[in-house]
């Protein structure tokens, strides 16, 4: 969608505020009230009559079992992990792959671990552990799919890598070169489908001593729904939409 | 610092203090997960669909504590916010896996405004005679979009009517909405 006009989205942010956009139009919204404190304090009038509405609603009596639920979706601390060789090899993988901060998991799982002869033991693991070995198992999987990205303007020089299998929903990404970035700053891994709007597959500012990025990516559908992989700078904690410069792509 | 600020920030720590990070949660929870539940109920009914998108709510706040920071309004409002977006998702998922038994709405698709006078409730009857009081074409489509989900575009197709006229008539309702807002708060 062409970018949308001031006097645009104010015509539709009462629409907005209602829920009643397009993802699309919903997407050229969001950019002009990120650039707009006025748009921004006119929206929050909208929401204020809303919310008024929304809160003189009658209250209805919670099922009994939905904040169980709830709290069981989020997941169980993770056990300390017994020490094995297999225990050593995960804390070094672990250890040098970057964590994302956008995490899309929800419920903890159990991983069971062959151990060549000593058979299966069954270790309990994170989301975010079971997420890095799904990761790196893409390097030596070789039905993985990998996309060449090139530097743009933010980082001219940088080149990278990202991994996926078109079904999965957990991919790898490899890059190199990318500047290292002011502590109120992050870089955020776009995911983008054919109509162009985009989910974030992983907020991160980490860079190796050696240029080298590893970041493990998690996304919200299986990527062969996505067509174009891009990185932007957006401000500490990211942002809906790319607001920043680019550093890396897909597109050519 | 109000006490939902706090809480946001004691979810922000997930990852070093994980269950102090849930605790947090639960606390959030229970101030505002009726009025969360109430409301989705309201779009979708009181089903499992309902009880998902309210977990799902609260799921976001979980995954994205830091986003309140960049959203207006109070903490309220914003989760309130993410609820009815939520819940408009699931309520446009549903609607596409359903049978389409007609290619036009008939007058059993428009939800009734309940009458004011079987309301109990002091504040949801103001409401209610807020929303009598506007015109008929605009307070359909400001239940249309608000309570089942449907966009400007969807609105316009199955009413047969130009997209610039649903548009005027979302605009001219909220407004309208607002102005009697600020009377019943000066009132």
């Amino acid at each position: 969608m062409s970018a949308m006009s001031y006097e645009e989205a104010r015509e539709l942010l009462a629409a907005y505020a209602l829920g009643a956009l397009s993802r699309n139009e919903r997407a050229a919204v969001e950019a002009q009230l990120q650039a707009s404190a006025e748009l921004r304090a006119e929206l929050a009038e909208h929401l204020q009559a809303l919310a008024q509405l929304t809160m003189a609603e009658p209250e209805r009596e919670l099922p009994s079992t939905m904040k169980a639920d709830l709290l069981a979706r989020i997941g169980t601390i993770p056990a300390p992990p017994k020490r094995s060789p297999l225990a050593g090899l995960l804390e070094r993988l672990m250890r040098d792959v970057a964590i994302p901060r956008f995490a899309l998991v929800t419920a903890g799982l159990v991983g069971a671990l062959a151990l060549g002869g000593l058979g299966y033991r069954v270790v309990q693991l994170s989301n975010q552990q079971i997420a890095q070995q799904e990761a790196m198992a893409l390097l030596a999987d070789a039905s993985a799919q990998a996309r060449a990205m090139r530097g743009r303007p933010f980082a001219p020089n940088a080149t990278g890598t990202i991994r996926f299998k078109p079904d999965g929903m957990v991919g790898l990404l490899e890059a190199r070169n990318l500047p290292v970035l002011e502590r109120d700053k992050v870089y955020q891994l776009w995911l983008v489908y054919p109509d162009n709007t985009r989910d974030t597959g992983a907020l991160f500012n980490s860079t190796n001593p050696d240029g080298t990025t590893t970041v493990v990516v998690v996304a919200q559908k299986p990527f062969s729904t996505y067509v174009h992989f891009g990185i932007s700078v957006e401000p500490a904690g990211g942002m809906p939409g790319p607001t920043g410069p680019g550093a890396l792509s897909t597109r050519g | 610092m109000s006490q939902e600020q706090a809480l946001l920030r004691r979810i922000q720590q997930r990852g070093q203090h994980p269950k102090d990070a849930k605790d947090a949660l639960a606390e959030l929870y229970d101030l505002y997960a009726r009025r969360v539940y109430s409301h989705v109920a309201m779009m979708l009914g009181e089903n499992t669909a309902a009880q998902e998108v309210t977990q799902d709510t609260f799921m976001k706040v979980w995954q994205r504590p830091e986003q309140y920071h960049y959203d207006t309004g109070n903490f309220g409002s914003w989760l309130l916010t993410i609820a009815h977006r939520t819940a408009i998702d699931r309520v446009r998922h549903d609607r596409h896996y359903r049978d389409a038994q007609t290619d036009s709405m008939d007058e059993d698709d428009f939800p009734e405004i309940p009458d004011p006078g079987q309301a109990h409730d002091t504040a949801w009857r103001e409401w209610l005679v807020v929303l009598a009081r506007l015109p008929n074409e605009q307070r359909d489509v400001i239940v249309l979009t608000y309570y089942h989900g449907l966009s400007q575009s969807e609105i316009a197709a199955q009413l047969r009517l130009p997209l610039g006229t649903v548009k005027t008539r979302v605009r001219l309702a909220m407004e309208k909405l607002r102005e009697w807002l600020r009377d019943i708060g000066q009132s």
